[in-house]
């Protein structure tokens, strides 16, 4: 029964996923007066792109073959980590701890960045050496966030650390939970891949460069792919630091959905505001502000408080 | 009739004689050391060996141990006859005569030698009183006198063969102290100093053919390709 | 166990008596050397529970007793289960060795140096264990001199230096517990009545000894150095077998000591800077050799966190933490055994298909190499500790350790432990940067260099099986990670007093394998709800916004971490040369990274004893006469100081 659960988080995911996405780009449409494109276009894309041929480069491998899989995979593994459906008592839930959710997302990167290296683009390569870069800077402060929670509540399993906080034996009342939200949030934002991160849209040299080669059926496989991991890593975020939750599956999924799909949309009001930042001086930069959240609430959980 | 008159008037005489043999060893020593030619100083050194095998019967006749009878004949025929003959001819396999130039000269090498030999004799010759079983001062201290003129020629003086002939000069020093302070030890002792004698010489004998082959000559201050 | 020993001898010299018929030596020596490696960890694995003693017969000095106890037969078992894998890929391999040294002698080194690391790891007497210490080292130094070159005596000093100061230290080590102890036994060495300091000397001298041979941070020069040197099934045998050698005598004997919860700080701390240090010069390096031979650094740093984890359980007396500790540190032994060697071996592969160590000329090796591409990329996989291989499961246990004991009240133990995993994590976003980059520089892509990778092509099958079957142990032991878990608990209990019950929580492999299959199946329901394009793609050149492509233009691996490069460009200190011979020729662009402890920390050592030393060359003047005068007068010293002293 709980797989069927599971099947339904992930599927209905997939199915919503793109409307969101739909409604935030006519939400920048009408900031940047203009008219923007239908709320349903996402869908439309993606259908397009499942008929339309593929073109794939000479010095492709097997790498190029799996990669919209792998990365589909892992996107809809990490969705499934969050226990949205299921609690603690479920038989998934040992499935359901923050490591591997981490390191999930750890495989999405690998997978992206070979597959860039792959097909010999010259963009690609740069955007895959961006992502990688991207990733190094997320890495700690995302980690240092996670270490306040999980060293308060004493284990990794995230059922059971969501169980702690709703039960009010650990939350915001501990200051370095607050504090470790915040950053965390941050964080969570960057791995979007919204600017001014980067530029989720755009095709070379930029994170997204490294689709340049993907065409067809295996394009759309990865975008449903990335949709699938914003969304995961806003879930991860709200699955932990606002646990209001439901004990009916279905209606947790229901406000979850509504939860994710908001945060996503309002993304668009970062997201719109400016250029992408350069790698080695804004990304650096704003990162750093980041990192010094998240260590005041290392320090203030080290201190005990 | 002679042995008879010898035995009464042993004691008293044959410490002389030894007392003669010893001196002369010592300036027998000096003579190997400071000779410039091969031939004289190998000369030298078997009129010493023959001295130091007259001195092993003169202690036999005082003492009367059977060692001593066996140790100077066997010391006769090698250290006399064989190392003296054998040293000869690598020096006329090689065709030198006279040596090279020694640390310091010709003329302040022996002075030092001797000078620092008399003085560390003094002090060893003490030592060996202690415990030694013939308790005449002068023949141990000539012993130690000639152990340090061996030594002192193989640190002042330059030529390989000059240096095999201190090497065997220790080693009579050697022979002496032994046959002085523990004359009744078994012969296998005696075994021990030959067989260093004979081997040594004979491998220091072929390692000296092959440094003259090497350097062309038989300075040993030419090879310093191991300097630090 | 003794007969094992003996075989391994018996092989040594036979190898060595075929002088003559090189390549059949080579047949016969790594042939032998695969059975009774293959013996051996059957016997060991079978025997897991058991303690053997053997006495060696005859009248030696200090009369050795070699004793394995279970944690000695795991690690004489992992020992043999790499050299069967190494022995079998040597088979083939060592041909390549032919025109620099005589192939008799190399399998004759081989053998012996397997068989010192076993009786290392069963020796139960001091001196026996120095000897056969000391025998290892110089072993493994003929070993990477098999492969004679330019460098390969400097390199070869390096090695054995830092390897001598660690010996050194360890035997101080070892004489003074043996001392405190009143015998020369381990098995005697049971319980010392000593304090906070000296157990904290004895530690940390314990640390330095065997940590430099493990490749602890800031001992780790050597690493880079001499794997790089050597062929690479030595490297493969020193990296993956010789360093858990060291750190098996590491746990041993700081389990002797008293334990105080310093050490466990200490080991969590310098766990952390080698496994940053060392994936950040893995990151950075052009040469995928050296860039393996760091991680082999970073990886030791991991296991020591582990260890930190257990010793500050034992330290104090949290049984649960110290048990999960020391599984982690098992088994992530056990893994980076098993992805190193495999890893080193399919390097040895690129290199005698190319003949090149620099990442910048090679590039779609994939095409003509299929198979070590796969093979490698499961390797990549389970060292970047990708879920669902082996490197995850290992690194979750670290992981949960880490939480575990920063869960403690006080802020010492949740600071380090807080340093602990945020080192991991970094490590982590490093090494799947890292990795990517060897990766996708040798094998994908287009040849950056046409020339290295033209007559590139794939390995013979006797090469290829032992490393499917360490790439299967790979994936093997990920699923299997809790039946594994079990065994070492098994294994560990012992170790711990106090302990209670078995840690429970474990991620469960299977069942993320299982979720994972779920997942795999939509993308192909989705093609066909929507009845999508499956027609083959057409193939055509890569895309360079409307210029004509050419292979210079794809990513290198010098410009893949160029970013990370400048923003880490306050601890790596490179030098960049830019060379231009007027308008028309072509640019000369280098880079190079310099090891920063190199020239901090070895540099004035050296440079000082240098200096030292060549003043104490005057006395060396060359002249006999003068050295029989040094004799002379030390003599006299000597009789001096006997009347008047004694």
């Amino acid at each position: 029964m709980d797989y069927m659960y599971l099947l339904l988080q992930l599927v209905s995911a997939i199915a919503v996923a793109p409307l969101f996405d739909g409604i935030s780009r006519k939400l920048r449409a009408k900031f940047q007066s203009r008219v923007g494109p239908s709320v349903l276009q996402t869908y439309y894309d993606i259908y397009k792109l499942f008929k339309r041929g593929r073109t794939k480069s000479h010095s492709t491998s097997y790498i190029y073959t799996i990669a919209p899989y792998v990365l589909f995979i892992s996107a809809a593994a990490m969705f499934c980590a969050l226990p949205i459906t299921y609690g603690t008592s479920s038989a998934l839930a040992p499935f359901s701890d923050v490591f591997v959710l981490l390191y999930l997302g750890a495989l999405f990167r690998f997978m992206f960045i070979v597959a860039g290296i792959d097909t010999a683009n010259p963009f690609s390569g740069v955007s895959a050496s961006r992502e990688g870069t991207v990733g190094f800077y997320t890495e700690e402060v995302a980690v240092i966030c996670l270490i306040v929670v999980m060293m308060g509540a004493g284990t990794t399993n995230l059922p059971a650390i969501i169980e702690l906080i709703r039960e009010g034996v650990y939350g915001y009342a501990v200051p370095s939970f607050s504090i470790a939200a915040t950053a965390f949030l941050w964080v969570m934002y960057v791995e979007t891949g919204r600017k001014p991160y980067d530029l989720a849209e755009a095709e070379q040299e930029l994170q997204e460069g490294v689709l340049g080669e993907f065409c067809g059926k295996d394009f759309a496989l990865i975008d449903v792919a990335i949709l699938l991991k914003q969304f995961a890593v806003l879930g991860f975020f709200l699955v932990i630091f606002i646990p209001w939750n439901f004990s009916n599956p279905l209606l947790a999924l229901l406000v979850f959905l509504a939860e994710v799909g908001f945060l996503y949309v309002l993304g668009v009001f970062i997201d719109n505001f400016g250029p992408r930042f350069t790698v080695n001086y804004g990304l650096k930069r704003t990162m750093l502000f980041a990192l010094a959240i998240s260590c005041t609430s290392l320090v203030l959980y080290i201190m005990g408080i | 009739m002679y042995l008879i008159g010898t035995l009464y008037y042993g004691d008293i005489t044959m410490a002389h004689t030894i007392d003669i043999l010893a001196v002369l060893m010592m300036v027998t020593s000096f003579a190997v050391f400071s000779f410039r030619q091969y031939r004289h100083s190998i000369q030298a050194y078997a009129v010493q060996t023959f001295l130091i095998v007259l001195t092993f019967l003169a202690l036999y006749f005082t003492y009367g141990t059977h060692e001593l009878l066996v140790w100077a004949l066997t010391a006769f025929v090698i250290k006399v006859v064989c190392v003296p003959l054998y040293l000869l001819r690598l020096v006329k396999r090689l065709g030198v005569v006279v040596e090279d130039e020694p640390v310091g000269g010709f003329f302040i090498s022996p002075v030092v030698a001797l000078s620092f030999s008399l003085a560390v004799a003094m002090m060893f010759y003490k030592v060996f009183i202690n415990f030694s079983l013939f308790q005449d001062a002068l023949p141990l201290f000539a012993a130690s006198f000639i152990f340090m003129m061996g030594i002192f020629g193989f640190v002042l003086r330059n030529s390989f063969i000059k240096q095999i002939l201190a090497y065997c000069l220790f080693e009579n020093g050697i022979h002496l102290s032994l046959a002085l302070m523990a004359y009744n030890s078994h012969e296998l002792v005696e075994v021990g100093i030959l067989t260093d004698a004979v081997f040594a010489v004979l491998i220091m004998g072929i390692l000296a053919k092959r440094f003259y082959g090497t350097y062309g000559s038989l300075d040993t201050s030419k090879a310093v390709n191991l300097k630090g | 166990m003794h007969t094992l020993y003996t075989l391994f001898l018996l092989a040594s010299l036979l190898s060595l008596a075929l002088y003559k018929k090189p390549l059949l030596a080579q047949k016969v020596g790594f042939g032998l050397a695969s059975i009774l490696s293959l013996y051996g960890a059957v016997f060991f694995f079978a025997n897991l529970n058991e303690t053997l003693v053997w006495a060696l017969p005859g009248n030696f000095i200090s009369a050795p007793v070699f004793r394995l106890d279970p944690l000695g037969m795991f690690f004489s078992f992992l020992v043999s289960l790499v050299a069967f894998a190494v022995a079998l890929f040597s088979f083939d391999y060592a041909k390549f060795y032919e025109k620099k040294a005589n192939l008799a002698v190399f399998a004759a080194l081989f053998n012996a140096f397997i068989l010192s690391m076993l009786l290392v790891i069963a020796s139960d007497n001091v001196f026996a264990f120095m000897l056969l210490w000391e025998v290892m080292t110089l072993l493994s130094a003929f070993l990477i001199l098999i492969n004679d070159g330019k460098n390969a005596a400097k390199n070869i000093m390096i090695y054995l230096g830092i390897a001598q100061i660690g010996a050194f230290c360890l035997m101080v080590a070892l004489l003074v517990m043996a001392s405190f102890a009143g015998s020369f036994e381990f098995s005697a060495f049971g319980q010392m009545e000593i304090g906070l300091g000296a157990s904290l000397t004895l530690f940390v001298l314990l640390l330095i000894g065997l940590g430099s041979k493990a490749g602890m941070f800031p001992f780790h020069v050597w690493l880079p150095v001499a794997y790089c040197q050597c062929p690479s099934n030595a490297s493969a045998l020193m990296s993956g077998v010789m360093i858990k050698v060291a750190l098996f005598a590491f746990i041993k004997f700081s389990l002797l000591l008293p334990q105080f919860v310093y050490f466990g700080y200490i080991l969590l701390f310098m766990g952390a800077l080698s496994a940053v240090f060392g994936i950040m010069y893995a990151l950075v390096s052009n040469d995928y050799k050296a860039a393996i031979a760091y991680s082999s650094c970073e990886n030791v740093g991991i296991i020591f966190l582990g260890l930190g984890g257990a010793f500050y359980g034992l330290g104090t007396n949290a049984p649960a933490i110290a048990l999960l500790g020391f599984v982690a540190a098992f088994f992530h032994i056990l893994n980076h055994a098993v992805f190193k060697s495999l890893l080193f071996m399919l390097s040895g592969n690129v290199y005698t298909a190319t003949h090149t160590r620099d990442m910048d000329a090679l590039g779609g090796l994939h095409k003509k190499m299929p198979v070590t591409s796969v093979l490698f990329f499961i390797a990549v996989l389970s060292i970047c500790a990708i879920p669902p291989l082996n490197g995850f499961a290992s690194e979750w246990v670290v992981y949960k350790t880490m939480v575990a004991g920063g869960t403690a009240q006080g802020a010492s133990p949740r600071f380090f432990f807080a340093l602990a995993i945020v080192a991991l994590s970094i490590t982590g976003a490093m090494a799947i940067m890292a990795f990517s980059k060897v990766y996708g520089s040798v094998f994908l892509g287009i040849g950056r260099d046409g020339k290295s990778t033209e007559k590139a092509q794939e390995v013979s099958m006797t090469r290829l099986v032992p490393l499917a079957f360490l790439a299967s142990l790979c994936v093997g032991l990920g699923f299997f990670m809790q039946e594994v878990i079990t065994l070492l608990l098994g294994l560990v209990l012992p170790l711990v007093p106090l302990a209670s019950g078995a840690p429970e929580g474990f991620i469960s492999m299977p069942l993320i394998v299982m979720v994972m299959l779920l997942c795999a199946i939509i993308p192909f329901v989705l093609f066909y709800l929507v009845k999508a394009n499956n027609k083959e793609a057409r193939v055509t050149d890569p895309w360079a916004c409307g210029f004509l492509y050419n292979n210079a233009m794809q990513i290198g691996s010098n410009s893949f971490t160029g970013d990370i490069r400048k923003a880490l460009n306050f601890l790596l200190k490179h030098e960049s040369e830019v060379k231009i011979d007027g308008y028309f020729s072509k640019a000369v662009y280098t880079k190079k990274t310099r090891d920063l402890f190199w020239d901090k920390l070895y540099e004035p050592v050296v440079h000082y004893t240098m200096l030292i030393a060549d003043k104490i060359g005057i006395f060396q003047n060359g002249k006999t006469n003068l050295y029989a005068a040094y004799i002379l007068v030390y003599l006299c010293l000597v009789l001096i100081f006997g009347y008047y002293f004694l």
